[in-house]
Parts: C-alpha cells; sequence; structure tokens
C-alpha cells in the first residue's frame, strides 16, 4: 500500500475521535490503533471503513458501485469517483424530517453547494454540502446511523 | 408595502378599531383589510369582530419592541451584531438565516426574532410548537472558522446561556436536560437547535436558534409531546417578551465569543450546576445500541457522561430520558 496513503490515514485517526481504522485493499491490509483514551466515546457498529477513508477529493477514475467493491492497484491507489464523507461524528439523517423526501438519491445529479445530508450531535445540525458536481452513484449509509468522523456518507460519479 | 406587523401591532395594543380607520392607517383598501384579519384568525390570533362593525384583540399582547430589545444590549453585543431584525411571521428563523448566509460570501453576525413562526424545528426534523406572542423565537447567525466537530460544546454552552437569562428574570428551579433543553422543575421550557451550513475550507456559519415559552395558550400546549411549563406559568406573571429577547441576544453573543475563543470549558462548571441529569437514572435511545446507566456531568467537550455497569461512556448523539426510579 502506498506510504502516502498510510500517513494519510494516521493524520486522519488523529484526528478523528476513533480509535483504531482497519484498511483492506486486495491482499493488503492495514490497521492503526492508538492507545485506548480513559473515557471510551460510543462505539460504533464498524469502525473499520471501506477501502476510501481519505477526506480528501478522490482521483478521477473509472466509476465502480462502490467503494468497498474497488479494485486496489498497489502501484496506484483508486478509489470508485469522489466520496463525500462525514465532517463530523453523529447521526446520519438523509432528508430533513423523517416524513420528507430525502435530499439526494442515486442517479441523481447534484452541484456544488447542494445539501447531500445533515450529520446530527448534540442537538448541532451539520447541513453538508456537496463539495462536487456530479451524479450519486452510492449512499453508503442508512437514515438514522451512526458516523465517524471521515466516513465516506456518498460517492459521485465526477464525469457523469 | 403592506406590514403585517403594523396591523399586530395596532391590534395587539388593545382597544378597538374601525375597519375604515385601520385600513386607511395601514394604506390598504377594507376587502384587503377583512383579508389580513382572516390571516391573523388562521394564525391562531383570537380578533373579534362586534356587532358595530368595529374589530379588536381579545386581549392586549406585547408586542416585540425594538428600543426594548436594543436596550438589553451591552457593548460587546452591539459592536458585534451588524443587525437586529424583527419579523412578524416566518418559517423557522433559522432556515432565515442559513438562507440569508447562503447568499453572502461573508456574513457578519446578526439577529432574528419573529413573532410567529409557522414551521419552527428541532432535533431530527420534530416540531418546535409555538403560539403568536406566546414565545420568543431568536437566531443568531454567526460566521465560524472552527470545523464542525469542535463546535459540539457549544450546544451546552447556549444550554447555559438561556438557564442565566431566566435566572435573571427571577425563576427559580432552572435545570440543564443534556445536551441543551432548559427545563423548570424539570419541565421543558426552551429549545435550542444549532445549525450549521455552508461548510467550506475557509469556515461555515453557525445558526443558533432559541425558543422560550413565555405564555402558552391550551391550544398550542396541547400539541407538545413532553411535559412543559412556561415563563407565565412558573413567574405568576407574564414577563416582557422584548426585554427577555434582548438579555437573550446578549449572553447569547457573550456565549459564542467565549466559546470560540476557549471552548467548553468555561461552560462546564455552570453545566454542572444546573446538570439535571446528574445522579439520576437515565435511558438513552438513537445511540448505536440502548444504553441504561447513571447520569455523571459531562465531559471537557460538552459530551454527556454516562455510568453504565462501572464503565463510564461519553455520549454525543441519543435521545435521553429519565427512568422511574424503582
Amino acid at each position: 500500500m502506498d506510504i502516502r496513503k498510510i500517513k494519510k490515514l494516521i493524520e486522519l485517526l488523529e484526528r478523528s475521535e476513533v480509535d483504531e481504522i482497519e484498511v483492506h485493499e486486495g491482499e493488503e491490509s492495514v490497521r492503526i490503533r492508538r492507545s485506548p483514551p480513559a473515557v471510551m466515546t460510543v462505539p460504533a457498529p464498524g469502525l473499520s471503513y471501506p477501502a476510501a477513508p481519505a477526506p480528501s477529493p478522490a482521483p478521477r477514475g473509472p466509476a465502480a458501485p462502490t467503494p468497498a467493491e474497488a479494485s486496489a492497484d498497489a502501484a496506484e491507489p483508486e478509489m470508485a469517483g469522489h466520496a463525500v464523507t462525514s465532517p463530523m461524528v453523529g447521526t446520519f439523517f438523509a432528508a430533513s424530517s423523517p416524513g420528507s423526501r430525502p435530499f439526494v438519491s442515486v442517479g441523481q445529479r447534484i452541484e456544488v453547494g447542494d445539501t447531500l445530508c445533515i450529520i446530527e450531535a448534540m442537538k448541532i445540525l451539520n447541513q453538508v454540502e456537496a463539495d462536487c458536481t456530479g451524479v450519486v452513484t452510492a449512499i453508503l449509509v442508512e437514515n438514522g446511523q451512526p458516523v465517524e468522523y471521515g466516513q465516506p456518507l456518498f460517492t459521485v460519479d465526477l464525469e457523469a | 408595502m403592506f406590514q403585517r406587523l403594523e396591523l399586530f401591532r395596532r391590534l395587539a395594543g388593545g382597544g378597538t378599531h374601525s375597519p375604515g380607520s385601520l385600513a386607511r392607517e395601514l394604506d390598504i383598501g377594507v376587502p384587503e383589510l377583512a383579508e389580513e384579519i382572516g390571516v391573523l384568525r388562521k394564525r391562531g390570533l383570537p380578533v373579534d369582530s362586534l356587532d358595530d362593525g368595529r374589530v379588536r384583540l381579545r386581549a392586549p399582547m406585547e408586542v416585540l419592541d425594538r428600543d426594548v430589545v436594543l436596550s438589553g444590549l451591552g457593548g460587546e453585543s452591539r459592536r458585534a451584531l451588524e443587525k437586529m431584525e424583527i419579523l412578524f411571521e416566518v418559517e423557522s428563523t433559522n432556515q432565515y438565516l442559513l438562507d440569508l448566509a447562503r447568499e453572502d460570501e461573508a456574513p457578519r453576525p446578526r439577529a432574528c426574532l419573529a413573532e410567529i413562526q409557522s414551521a419552527g424545528r428541532g432535533r431530527g426534523g420534530r416540531s418546535f410548537h409555538s403560539a403568536p406572542g406566546g414565545n420568543v423565537l431568536l437566531s443568531l447567525l454567526w460566521p465560524v472558522a472552527l470545523p464542525p466537530a469542535e463546535l459540539m460544546g457549544l450546544s451546552p454552552a447556549i444550554g447555559v446561556a438561556v438557564a442565566r437569562v431566566l435566572e435573571s428574570e427571577g425563576v427559580e428551579g432552572v435545570g440543564l436536560k443534556w445536551p441543551n433543553d432548559v427545563l423548570v422543575r424539570g419541565r421543558k421550557v426552551s429549545g435550542i437547535l444549532l445549525e450549521i451550513g455552508q461548510d467550506r475550507p475557509g469556515g461555515g456559519v453557525l445558526v443558533a436558534g432559541v425558543g422560550i415559552n413565555v405564555s402558552l395558550d391550551q391550544a398550542t400546549a396541547r400539541a407538545i409531546d413532553q411535559p412543559w411549563t412556561d415563563l407565565h406559568r412558573s413567574l405568576g406573571r407574564a414577563p416582557s417578551r422584548s426585554r427577555i429577547a434582548g438579555r437573550l441576544i446578549d449572553r447569547m453573543v457573550h456565549a459564542i465569543r467565549l466559546y470560540m475563543e476557549r471552548g467548553f470549558d468555561p461552560f462546564r462548571s455552570p453545566y454542572r450546576e444546573r446538570d439535571w441529569l446528574q445522579g439520576k437514572a437515565l435511558r438513552v435511545e438513537g445511540a448505536p445500541r440502548e444504553l441504561l446507566g447513571t447520569g455523571r456531568g459531562v465531559d471537557e467537550r460538552g459530551a454527556l457522561l454516562i455510568e453504565e455497569q462501572g464503565r463510564v461512556t461519553a455520549l454525543i448523539s441519543g435521545d435521553v430520558s429519565v427512568r422511574a426510579a424503582s
């Protein structure tokens, strides 16, 4: 695995509330853990991410359905389109209220600044806005699901 | 342009009014006036038509008074705020400010009060119920440079600010239910909702919305699905909404500025003094799993500490309720 990618994962871990990150790419895998803090944050169901954890824009590449299915090329890691990641730990809401339509659905074209979802923590609603223009290829989390900092929420095909 | 707020002001001042002179004063026709009175009735204001054709509001009401609101602001808030406006009616004061910020490249701090909120909201898309003239509905817009994850503690910090305003009005038994419900003797009197938008590399905007029940009518109260109270009931008299609004703006500006400088730390001890969940048996739903434990205060970020079989967990999400003592 690319050393730059591992460095990025370490930075991601340092900035997040997560204690451990495990990433698999084909035959390779890496696990990064820090010493446990005195007080635990609430454990999320899965602390290991699909293979697109970096919050930075992904390089343009051939579109694949989800990052988890993206095939890894050790020489040049590629991600499935662009991953929109969570800016904070919290709960994912796909719509502004339980009865209303989700902000976005798969196949929908989005533009920079469009609201994609809400991440809530401690009664702060954070409107996650699109940082790119393209077509939503996957929604990676369920409504009401807890998410971690940097966790991919959507994949966007930038070339569509 | 016709100002619905003006019509509301005239009626709220008390007395009876002839439609002809009201229409003339507001510079509209009598049929339009009749329509506008219909709109006020729809919003829940009891406007009576008397036998002689005159109209009146059943009981005089306090209308938000700009001068009184502004007189509650100290130097710090006067310097910080670019604008303070009072709207008659808006869907949500939070949404109003978020929309304004969207159109503005470099939004400056501003405050917005409304008499009526038609689609006030709470956490998870729940409604915040309010009545015309019965609440203080305030939102503050503030540009922020901190990333969203570092703003979480501002939520209970604003709770502390609201609690202090109520105490300065003479309300006793004010408590805080994590993350930021303000209670009087265990019954909710105020709801707070923070929203973050425009998350860009250069920073985003924060909108902090506060609703305080001042005097709720029975119809509005029936729609509330949790134990509630209002300041009228708590104090035995109706306090001035305009004065509360001014004090609230002032306290909130101070709290936001202090938080941006020093984080949650200066709020931890005042929060503890009012922590209604401390030592109580709690149930938390909506977190990854249901938690049953005992309230152990908040940590340095404002997260709820809950002890479950000797292990303390810090929570940042979930619905907390107090379990009945067994």
